[in-house]
């Protein structure tokens, strides 16, 4: 966002009260707090009904960071980046396939983090270790780009004071977002999940209006590029290439399986007040990539046809742009610009915020409460969960400011897809198929993740931009998982059934 | 099986292969080959929430 017009003394007064009033919604869910336990604190006690639980659920799939990556990969790729709709459906899709059962266990068993599950679904302590472990790691990798997001966005507000921007962003937003955070848990999440969500979508949709405004119909921006593509050979408006027919369908299985698979929306799961809660929310999800991606998808074409020039990563500026023309073009678009940086900002505190209160519960239920039983009370393991966000914040913001100049080390750490992907027979498998083993769960997760971390980061011939053939690592590796997984369950169970008939034949001998 | 063939069929449509490379049709303002991919987002999401409410509505609270 360094192309912004610099904003004015009343614009930043506006953030500031933006950025504070989460303060007071912090404040708020904590007298709102019924009981002083774990429960209440990471799930909101009894759960959400079906309109905060849609408004939280929105929000963890789409972040504030969403609407500008995806305006800059539409204009990087031009209209294939259609391939969003596809794969934020496929999300929903993939929910139907284990959230309702998951949900109801929750209720049964007052399931509180993705570990519990685990636990009470294969009792392996070491597979509920090693599930944790990836999660951790996912989960850090995603905070810390939250953070250096948050510091680059600051950065763009204020470019004349450079990296101190950066630096004092980092650190202002990763305060307000640990105070509210941990004055309200996950009720503070949620609340303020719901108001940046609805800011956001009513703010994008205003934006679009504008920039027709600006700069014409979309049908002239269409057939502008249509005619780049006829006399250079490009293919931003053209049907996509054999390879990236290829790529869309990588895309749509991964971010399906993916993202539903992030600790947060696990918890989210567990938090809805009941099934008809759970069923009515995922309704409305269902239709949500329609309105929020072609949003995004209509603001990079109009930003392609009208403001080109920008290649490569600096493409990623492009919002910035699309910003800064609505800010120039009349003083609506400069006051609507204010509140959209302002619940971007907030959107990506939020989203952060949710990570953060899933990293702290795991470390806290999963792993402290899993190596020491029984050594504190519920309130203690409460505190000790605030505590070990502070610390993990603390860090974070250290490793945010440390790398600021090194995004490209943070892409190659950006494998989270790959790693949550190898989860989907632990969770997903494990949940419709009763003779899954933990043992076998356990050895296809170590084959998965290693093979996804070697292709990821292994400087393979054969691995491309990232990519195996236009396919993710991840997706690659999820083969072998569920191949060794399924092999060896049938195993295990047949050595099960061989033991348990050599064992009746020997009692039937000794009662004969 | 009938609810996974329903959505193999719909990623099959979804994913444009089948237009032709050099397809110009235009319809309110977005290529044909868009209108017919955000056609299927929609159709895939009809689905989803009618086999929403009869699966998970199958299953006792």
């Amino acid at each position: 966002m360094n192309n912004l017009v610099p904003l004015s003394l009343g614009a930043w007064l506006f953030v500031s009260c933006y950025l504070g009033s989460l303060l007071l919604i912090g404040w708020i869910a904590k007298k709102a707090r019924t009981e002083n336990t774990m429960r209440d604190f990471y799930l909101a006690g009894h759960g959400f009904g079906t309109l905060m639980l849609f408004m939280t659920l929105f929000a963890t799939q789409y972040s504030g960071n969403t609407f500008f990556a995806f305006t800059g990969a539409t204009y990087r790729i031009g209209y294939a980046w259609i391939v969003s709709l596809h794969f934020m459906t496929a999300v929903i899709v993939v929910y139907l396939l284990f959230a309702p059962k998951l949900h109801l266990l929750a209720k049964k068993n007052g399931f509180l983090t993705p570990g519990d599950y685990i636990n009470n679904r294969y009792t392996n302590k070491l597979l509920v270790l090693l599930v944790t472990l990836v999660m951790v790691a996912v989960l850090a990798n995603f905070l810390l780009a939250q953070l250096m997001a948050m510091g680059r966005a600051m950065q763009g507000l204020n470019p004349e004071s450079g990296a101190t921007s950066y630096n004092v962003g980092v650190i202002i937003l990763a305060l307000i977002m640990l105070a509210y955070g941990t004055l309200g848990g996950m009720r503070a999440v949620v609340w303020t999940d719901a108001l940046q969500g609805g800011v956001l979508m009513i703010g994008f949709a205003f934006l679009i209006v504008m920039l027709f405004d600006r700069f014409g119909s979309l049908e002239k921006a269409t057939q502008m590029l249509m005619h780049v593509d006829l006399t250079t050979g490009s293919r931003k408006v053209l049907v996509p290439s054999a390879d990236q027919c290829r790529q869309w369908l990588s895309y749509i299985l991964a971010v399906g399986f993916g993202i539903c698979l992030y600790p947060q929306a696990i918890q989210r799961i567990y938090a809805a007040s009941s099934l008809k809660t759970l069923k009515r929310s995922m309704t409305l999800m269902a239709f949500m990539p329609i309105p929020t991606m072609l949003i995004s998808l209509i603001a990079g074409i109009m930003a392609l046809a009208y403001l080109p020039g920008l290649e490569g990563a600096s493409s990623d500026q492009i919002f910035g742009q699309v910003l800064r023309e609505v800010q120039l073009h009349s003083a609506l678009g400069n006051m609507l610009v204010v509140v959209i940086l302002s619940a971007i900002l907030a959107a990506m505190m939020s989203t952060a915020d949710s990570a953060l209160l899933s990293l702290s519960s795991m470390l806290t239920k999963d792993v402290f409460a899993k190596l020491f039983p029984h050594s504190l009370s519920e309130e203690e393991l409460t505190r000790l969960g605030k505590a070990l966000s502070c610390l993990m914040l603390f860090f974070l913001v250290v490793l945010a400011i440390t790398l600021k100049d090194k995004s490209s080390l943070v892409q190659l750490l950006d494998r989270k897809l790959d790693m949550l992907l190898q989860l989907v027979p632990a969770f997903i498998l494990g949940i419709n198929w009763k003779k899954l083993d933990g043992r076998a769960v356990m050895a296809g997760l170590i084959v998965g993740v290693t093979l996804a971390l070697i292709m990821a980061f292994g400087n393979l011939s054969f691995v491309t931009n990232g990519k195996v053939f236009g396919f993710h690592p991840g997706i690659i590796a999820l083969g072998p998982n569920l191949g060794v997984t399924i092999l060896l369950s049938l195993w295990f169970n047949g050595k099960r059934k061989l033991v348990k008939n050599n064992y009746d034949f020997s009692v039937k001998r000794k009662v004969s | 099986m009938g609810l996974l063939l329903i959505y193999l069929i719909l990623l099959c449509l979804g994913i444009p292969w089948y237009w032709p490379a050099d397809s110009t049709l235009v319809w309110m303002g977005f290529p044909g080959w868009v209108i017919s991919s955000i056609v299927v987002s929609i159709l895939a999401s009809i689905v989803t929430a009618i086999a929403l409410h009869s699966k998970a509505g199958a299953l006792d609270e």
